[in-house]
Order: C-alpha cells, then sequence, then structure tokens
C-alpha cells in the first residue's frame, strides 16, 4: 500500500495531466475549427526569380569592379563611364526589395528583404568609393566586401530552395 | 495520458526534430566561421593601409563601414537560416503530436 503522501502526489499529477491534454484538445478542436492549419510559418517561400536576379546582378557587379582595377580607374574603368552601372543596379535592388517584401509579408522578421536593403547602401558605398581618387587597395577591398554580402543573400536563398524542396511535414 | 504517454511524445518530438534539421546546422556554422574569419582579416588589411598611408581616413571608413555591413548580412542570414531550421523543427514536433493526440483520441481528430 502506498504512502499516504506518495498517493496524493500521484492523483495531483494524474489530475494536471488530465487538466493539460483536455486544454490541449480544445485548443487543437478550436484552431480546426478556426480553419487554422496548425502550422508554424516562419520564412518567406523561395522564389527561384529572385534567386537568378541575385546571381546576374552579382556577375555584373564583379564584372564592373574587375573593370575598374583593369584599367586603374580610368577610361572604361573611371566613374563617370560608370554612372549608369550604380543607377540601373540600385534600381535591380528596389525590385528584390519590392518582391522579398511580398515574400515576406507578415512574417515577424524578414531577413532577405532588410539583407537587400543592406545590399543596395552597399551600392551606394561603393559609389563613393569609386568617385574617390583611385586605389587599388580600396577598390580591391570594396569588391572583397560586395563578394560577402552576395554570399550572404545566396547562401540564404540555398536554405529556403533546400527547405522548399523538403517533404512537406 | 500518463507518465508513459508523456515520455514517448517527448523521444518523438525529438526524433522528428534531428531528422528534420539533417546536416544542415553543421552547414551554417561553416559559413559563420569562414565569415567571420574573412571579416577579422579584411579589417585588419584596411587598419594596417590607413596606418602606413596606403589609403586615405576617407576611403578607411567607407571601407570599415561596407565590411560592418557585410558582416552584418552574414548574421542576417544566419537569422534566416535559424528561422528556416525552426520553423521545420516546430512543424516536425506539431506533427508528432498530432499522431499522440489522434492516437489516444481513437479517431482522426487533426
Amino acid at each position: 500500500m502506498l504512502h499516504p503522501t506518495h498517493q496524493k502526489n500521484l492523483s495531483l499529477n494524474s489530475n494536471i495531466q488530465n487538466f493539460v491534454f483536455k486544454w490541449l484538445v480544445l485548443f487543437i478542436t478550436l484552431s480546426l475549427s478556426t480553419g487554422c492549419a496548425f502550422k508554424v510559418k516562419l520564412v518567406g517561400q523561395y522564389d527561384a526569380l529572385v534567386d537568378q536576379s541575385v546571381l546576374n546582378l552579382q556577375s555584373e557587379t564583379e564584372s564592373h569592379i574587375n573593370t575598374i582595377l583593369e584599367n586603374s580607374g580610368q577610361g572604361a574603368g573611371s566613374y563617370d563611364q560608370s554612372k549608369d552601372f550604380y543607377t540601373q543596379s540600385i534600381g535591380k535592388v528596389d525590385a528584390l526589395i519590392t518582391r522579398a517584401k511580398v515574400l515576406e509579408d507578415k512574417l515577424k522578421r524578414q531577413p532577405l528583404t532588410d539583407n537587400f536593403i543592406a545590399l543596395k547602401q552597399q551600392y551606394e558605398d561603393l559609389r563613393t568609393l569609386h568617385k574617390m581618387p583611385f586605389n587599388q587597395n580600396a577598390i580591391s577591398s570594396g569588391q572583397k566586401s560586395m563578394q560577402q554580402s552576395f554570399d550572404a543573400i545566396v547562401k540564404h536563398l540555398v536554405f529556403l530552395k533546400w527547405n522548399q524542396e523538403q517533404p512537406e511535414i | 495520458m500518463n507518465e508513459q504517454d508523456i515520455q514517448n511524445l517527448i523521444a518523438k518530438i525529438g526524433v522528428a526534430v534531428k531528422d528534420s534539421l539533417g546536416d544542415k546546422w553543421a552547414e551554417a556554422k561553416t559559413f559563420a566561421d569562414s565569415e567571420a574569419k574573412k571579416f577579422a582579416q579584411n579589417i585588419a588589411e584596411i587598419a594596417f593601409w590607413k596606418e602606413t598611408g596606403q589609403i586615405t581616413e576617407e576611403q578607411a571608413k567607407v571601407l570599415m563601414r561596407m565590411h560592418q555591413r557585410s558582416m552584418k548580412m552574414v548574421l542576417t542570414t544566419l537569422e534566416g537560416i535559424s528561422l528556416v531550421m525552426a520553423e521545420r523543427a516546430m512543424n516536425a514536433a506539431l506533427d508528432a503530436i498530432r499522431g499522440l493526440v489522434n492516437g489516444l483520441v481513437g479517431f482522426e481528430l487533426i
């Protein structure tokens, strides 16, 4: 025969478990009745168009910076002959920001959108750097920063794509 | 619901979460370590060039800003990856709960 204290504890545990179970069933039933799919959504969808646009922009930017370096900031590598590149690139990033906002709409955290906004600021700083007297080290370093920026975004997209390709839970 | 049911549920959730994540955490960690190393090297380079007069103060300021921003973008990506992992883990756990609840009530409640 159990000690009265142990008997009381077992009874209390059983009551708590039953209480929790009843509320769990009620919550699930209410969720179903309100049409809730009972799934958590924390991230936006993967978008192949965004992915391709990022890769294209990365390639164009690499090519642009290499042109600056190869020409030591003169001629084809000068700022004067590059103004359109900055205007167009920033325009493309603006389109990516708009797209990312749609993909991450209503989500509490919007890391893809945040990163595209940061990428726009990177282009503005790259333009500032390009306007200054040419310096091989400075432009090379700016190139590395742009590469890291793109690598970060591409990595995120890779994970979003992986997530989409997994069997639905 | 008895103690054994709870232990079974905990075990099921653990397996579901582990299966849903696979090797992805290791991949994210490798990425984070590699990018942090690059950031440290780049910052050291800029400081050296500034000290030795190879770049101007203005160029150093712009570059520092760019590198801090690109490193912040890496951290933001890690946040994004964490959210992907969390979503998968939470939904895997909820799926495990669904199985148990349906088993306990004896029909497909959810």
